[in-house]
């Protein structure tokens, strides 16, 4: 478990010039911070809201004599990612949402083949074309594995440009230490805004673990393939695939919290909902709510245990989701019905507003209150 | 019928007659390509046999007929020859 | 000395001289694939060049699906497996990463001319330096024998019973050719495994299409007009004589574009 703060960065403070925040854009940002992560390769796509991304990657992956294509479709970007990757070279796609359920089939391949890459969707509304705005509703594709067959993937989502630069060298480390793609949920809203980003980087090690395919010299050829026609030994490869998940689920849950120490209410919210949240939050206390927020970093694997041992002080959670409910489901999971939990959320790419997330705390607040203990509770949720 | 291994193996008498094929009759398929490309019509799928696999295999019927000319090897989908050159004088 | 077998006499050395053996490239394993099909012709053919070209340890073949889905098992090389249609993607990721690597993609017509004709059309464009064996049975055999689109007119398939009929399932498509027209492609040829000569055109043509890849003169691709016995419901003998007589009247044979000699007549200069 590790907790993180996200203290934005603060522009004022002096910083010796390799220090000094420089304003970025979400997009170019996480390409950046790829690049700086070792990147050999990037396949993409260009889509509303993340075009940028690729742009920033034609124009530097060039200069440094590192590969960039423009595939024909999402479909050509995530099967060459699947080929580069499979060689062992370190591979970043990027898309939306239309594009990531284009990428489906690639991930149940490369979660089978055990083909480490990053994919970064910077969600838009859906569902179809649906609109080039922020959204969330991508939550349940991301955690729930896209694609066909038994398997997940881990999902970082970062609430800031800062913390998307920072989480990219572990994406590519986890997607390496145990073979698997690895997905930055993003959205629109951070793709396209400019913040501040203090431009230091991690590059992670490299390893050659054995598995890549670099041509059969002085040694067996290798395959890379997901096919096991057999049924005991499809068996068995999904029972490893399963101890990895194990694995992952007890050294990659990553959260951060805020004001929980003295919490009545918890918002729980990721990613661009955080930080409406934390506006809500200040308002809040300054009504005298004691409010705090729970906030997911890996939202697969989910911080179960973490989000119930937090939410057992608190008498409401909130979950605040730029969809019609995708996370609060995992969040009623963890938190097994004992504690009410209450839902704020807008559709369609629309980005709730702190006063939206204020009114619904005061409501869960009040609907909960102490002297109302023993009686029944409706749990407020919208649908 | 005979469920035969190797049927190069059933020619280890100490023969010396110069054996311009070697045939690997437990891979074979009995397709019949090789009978039906062997110029000299020398190839036949052996009915007496059936391998492993569940087929007849094919079988040199004539060797000091055979030119080596390769091309039951060439049509052969299971690389089942081995093809080797007559000496001379033989 | 014979695969799997002891020397002739166990008391005098062998010292007949070989003529042909198994390639090394081929894995000393039987196939799956039915008796009599192309198949198991034209994977030898490759693993005869790779060992002839000594190309095998720097290989990284991309497989496909279909009946070949398993040559990873049967080539000895690298191999990754593509999803289906997919593997002139996943090659290109191949080869822009590892420029020093030989990539060949091995897909069937449903895999190349059906679900995959975006990836194939736009690596070809791109002139990625991979080439393309494109092995064309005019059937779908792995899932039991129905419709590609390469089927030939009145043929009949598990799902085109009646015989393809033009106004329900349209005409074959001459993939190869429309290929030929992009500047990227610097190779395209059609050979066929009916028999032995046309076996060794078509590995010529392979050939070529391996020099032109290492030349790093663009893409190449070579179709090889090949049998599926069981599919057809022909013996091995009657699939080889359909496709000499039959099937090249739809898909003749031949040299469609080698840029490496120079220009197809008719064709712009880019």
């Amino acid at each position: 478990m590790v907790l993180l703060t996200t203290a934005p960065v603060d522009a004022t403070a002096q910083h010796d010039e390799a220090m000094r925040p420089v304003l970025m854009k979400g997009n170019v940002a996480m390409a950046e911070a790829a690049i700086q992560a070792g990147c050999d390769a990037y396949f993409g796509y260009p889509i509303t809201p993340q075009a940028e991304l690729l742009e920033w990657m034609a124009r530097r992956m060039p200069e440094l004599g590192r590969v960039f294509v423009q595939a024909e479709s999402e479909l050509g970007a995530i099967n060459m990612a699947l080929g580069a990757a499979a060689t062992g070279a370190r591979v970043l796609v990027s898309s939306s949402s239309p594009g990531i359920s284009l990428m489906a089939e690639g991930m149940s391949y490369m979660a089978g083949s055990e083909v480490p890459i990053v994919l970064i969707n910077v969600m838009r509304g859906g569902p179809g074309l649906g609109s080039i705005g922020a959204s969330q509703a991508d939550y349940f594709q991301a955690t729930k594995g896209h694609g066909h067959g038994d398997y997940r993937v881990p999902v970082l989502a970062p609430s800031s440009i800062a913390e998307a630069v920072a989480l990219m060298a572990d994406a590519f480390e986890i997607a390496e230490r145990y073979r698997t793609p690895v997905m930055i949920l993003a959205d629109g809203v951070m793709g396209q805004a400019m913040e501040p980003v203090v431009p230091v980087y991690r590059t992670p090690d490299r390893r050659q673990a054995g598995w890549e395919l670099t041509g059969a010299v002085e040694r067996d050829p290798r395959v890379v393939r997901s096919l096991h026609l057999h049924p005991e030994e499809l068996e068995a490869h999904n029972h490893h695939l399963q101890d990895k998940f194990a694995a992952i689920r007890e050294h990659e849950v990553r959260w951060a919290g805020e004001d929980l120490d003295d919490a009545d209410v918890v918002i729980v919210a990721y990613g661009t909902s955080a930080r409406v949240a934390r506006t809500a939050v200040e308002r809040a206390r300054e009504q005298g709510l004691k409010v705090g927020i729970f906030r997911p970093i890996s939202l697969w694997p989910f911080p179960s245990a973490e989000l119930a041992a937090v939410a057992l002080g608190a008498r409401a959670v909130v979950v605040v989701e730029m969809s019609a409910g995708q996370m609060v489901e995992d969040v009623r999971l963890a938190l097994g019905g004992r504690t009410p939990i209450f839902f704020q959320g807008r559709l369609g790419g629309m980005v709730p507003t702190p006063g939206e997330v204020v009114d619904e705390v005061t409501r869960a607040a009040a609907l909960t209150a102490p002297h109302l203990a023993g009686h029944p509770v409706a749990h407020g949720e919208r649908r | 019928m005979v469920i035969a291994v190797n049927s190069t193996r059933s020619r280890a008498h100490g023969h010396q007659a110069f054996q311009p094929l070697d045939i690997d009759a437990a891979h074979c398929k009995g397709c019949g390509l090789c009978v039906d490309v062997c110029p000299h019509h020398l190839l036949e799928l052996d009915t007496s046999v059936v391998n492993e696999l569940g087929y007849h295999p094919t079988r040199l019927n004539d060797a000091a007929a055979c030119t080596s000319c390769v091309l039951c090897a060439r049509v052969c989908p299971d690389a089942v020859f081995t093809v080797y050159a007559r000496p001379k004088g033989s | 000395m014979a695969r799997g077998g002891e020397p002739v006499s166990t008391m005098t050395p062998d010292t007949r001289r070989v003529i042909y053996e198994r390639p090394a490239a081929l894995v000393d394993k039987s196939t799956h694939y039915c008796p009599g099909c192309g198949h198991g012709i034209i994977h030898r053919l490759i693993a005869e060049l790779l060992d002839e070209m000594h190309l095998a340890s720097r290989t990284i073949g991309v497989g496909s699906v279909g009946c070949s889905v398993f040559a990873y098992d049967y080539l000895a090389v690298d191999f990754v497996e593509s999803p289906h249609g997919r593997a002139p993607a996943v090659a290109t990721g191949v080869r822009r990463v590892r420029p020093d690597a030989f990539v060949f993609t091995y897909q069937g017509d449903g895999d190349l001319a059906a679900i995959g004709t975006a990836e194939i059309v736009h690596a070809a464009a791109r002139g990625e330096r991979i080439s393309v064996i494109f092995v064309n049975n005019g059937i779908y055999g792995m899932t039991g024998g129905q419709m590609a689109p390469t089927t030939l007119l009145g043929q009949r398939t598990t799902s085109s019973p009646a015989g393809r009929d033009a106004g329900l399932a349209g005409y074959p498509i001459p993939i190869t050719e429309m290929l030929a027209l992009l500047p990227g492609v610097a190779y395209a040829a059609r050979g066929s495994i009916a028999d032995p000569p046309l076996i060794g055109r078509a590995k010529s043509m392979l050939r070529r299409a391996f020099e032109v890849q290492l030349a790093g003169a663009g893409l190449s691709i070579v179709e090889i007009l090949s049998t599926c016995p069981v599919g057809w419901g022909m013996t091995p003998t009657e699939a080889m004589d359909h496709v000499a007589h039959d099937v090249v009247q739809t898909y003749p044979l031949g040299v469609m574009v080698d840029r490496l000699k120079g220009p197809a007549k008719g064709t712009p200069e880019v």
